[in-house]
């Protein structure tokens, strides 16, 4: 096996449930998600030649998997895919609180936050993914604490 | 305050979280291999030739109006095998029997840039553009199923395939393609670069079952460059009145 290969194998072995979790909020299940995930490793495991060290590796395949959940999502989008994921926790009920706070974000944002919580991506792998500054991402995260901070709180929770 | 809120954040989701480990690489190498198989890509500096501008040619029966070209579904070739095993890879729900070559693009240098489509049980279609490149195994490159809704909500959808940027940051390494999605209100394409050019983009319709118009569009090497990159996709009706554009995302440098 080459470098790469056993890069996307250890990759694959360290964030595999991270992933699986952060991409069922765009597929709607875990199944899918699961299969998303295989399916975003065995591309990228397939052209790896085509990775060529821009932003991380753990990036490169969730950009990979994200096109594919939105490809076989459950719920229909327009195209871009890209800008029409409308993330969502999975089992909205174990926390309606935070549930309600989250809806309340743009979808963007949300997803960010995802990343963050469930995908446990680092702020410069976030920044790769979205493809966007990690100055922005700081701030979005920011943005999205507050906001769910403030949606938390039973002033927030009432507006 | 970050950090508690930071702190607190994480401790609501990740009772959320599901633990369950359910990763297989062995599945993962075997889906691999199957791609590997179907998907091998063709050399760089091939392809670096090959970035011209294509234009759309049809395989058979095809009426033209300006830019754009109705191609028949039913009267298209029927798609070989190796094709209907990779729509059988996606999980769109692909009715692979049905896989039909579509149209094909010249794009120099011997390379051609081939379209399947197949329709899925579901009302959509699975579509792959095939890049065959002399002397190289046959390429399917955009692979995807997408169903009816998305065929029918946003005039004009469009993704970009970039092969990274030069060693002095300042010239993306081709080739740089475009690919792409109409709807049936789409008449006319017009890609707008930063540099005050555009280029009518040349699309094939095909009527239904799939119902959709398709683009592939290889940015030539003279729109690589900082201060000439592709901005804008401008989708018109019959009348040449704007219906929906895109903003040309992905085609950038890291931090701009």
């Amino acid at each position: 096996m080459d470098a790469r290969a056993h890069e996307l194998e250890q990759l694959y072995n360290a964030r595999y449930v991270t992933f699986r979790n952060a991409l069922a909020t765009v597929t709607g299940s875990r199944e899918s998600a699961r299969d998303a995930v295989q399916e975003a490793f065995a591309r990228a495991l397939a052209d790896r030649e085509r990775y060529r060290d821009e932003g991380s590796l753990a990036a490169w395949v969730w950009k990979i998997a994200f096109r594919v959940a939105l490809e076989n999502r459950r719920r229909p989008q327009p195209w871009p895919l890209e800008e029409n994921a409308d993330p969502e926790l999975l089992e909205p009920e174990r926390d309606p609180e935070l549930a309600a706070a989250l809806r309340r974000l743009p979808p963007r944002r949300r997803l960010v936050v995802f990343l963050r919580y469930f995908g446990d991506f680092t702020y410069a792998e976030i920044s790769a993914a979205c493809g966007v500054s990690e100055g922005t991402i700081a701030a979005s995260l920011a943005q999205a604490r507050e906001e769910l901070r403030a949606a938390m709180t039973p002033e927030g929770a009432a507006k | 305050m970050i950090d508690g809120l930071e702190t607190e954040l994480r401790e609501r989701f990740a009772p959320l979280a599901d633990p369950t480990d359910d990763s297989n690489w062995a599945a993962v190498r075997a889906r691999s291999s199957e791609h590997a198989r179907h998907r091998q890509r063709p050399r760089p500096k091939l392809l670096l030739a090959a970035a011209l501008v294509l234009g759309v040619l049809l395989v058979s029966p095809a009426v033209g109006l300006r830019g754009k070209v109705v191609r028949l579904f039913d009267h298209a070739p029927a798609a070989p095998e190796r094709i209907r095993k990779g729509f059988g890879l996606l999980s769109g729900g692909a009715l692979t029997g049905e896989a039909r070559k579509v149209a094909h693009a010249a794009a120099g240098q011997g390379i051609t840039a081939t379209l399947w489509l197949t329709p899925t049980k579901g009302g959509g279609f699975c579509s792959a553009w095939g890049l065959d490149v002399p002397n190289t195994p046959p390429d399917s490159a955009g692979v995807g199923c997408y169903d009816r809704a998305m065929a029918t909500t946003y005039p004009v959808g469009v993704t970009t395939e970039l092969h990274g940027v030069s060693e002095d940051g300042t010239t993306l390494k081709g080739p740089v393609l475009l690919e792409g999605v109409v709807d049936l209100r789409v008449q006319s394409l017009e890609l707008r670069f930063s540099d005050g050019d555009s280029a009518a983009i040349p699309f094939v319709w095909v009527p239904a079952p799939i119902a959709t118009g398709f683009f592939l569009y290889a940015v030539p090497p003279r729109h690589w460059r900082k201060g000439h990159l592709p901005t804008t996709l401008l989708a018109r009706d019959a009348e040449g009145h704007e219906v929906g554009h895109r903003e040309i995302r992905g085609v950038s440098f890291p931090g701009s």
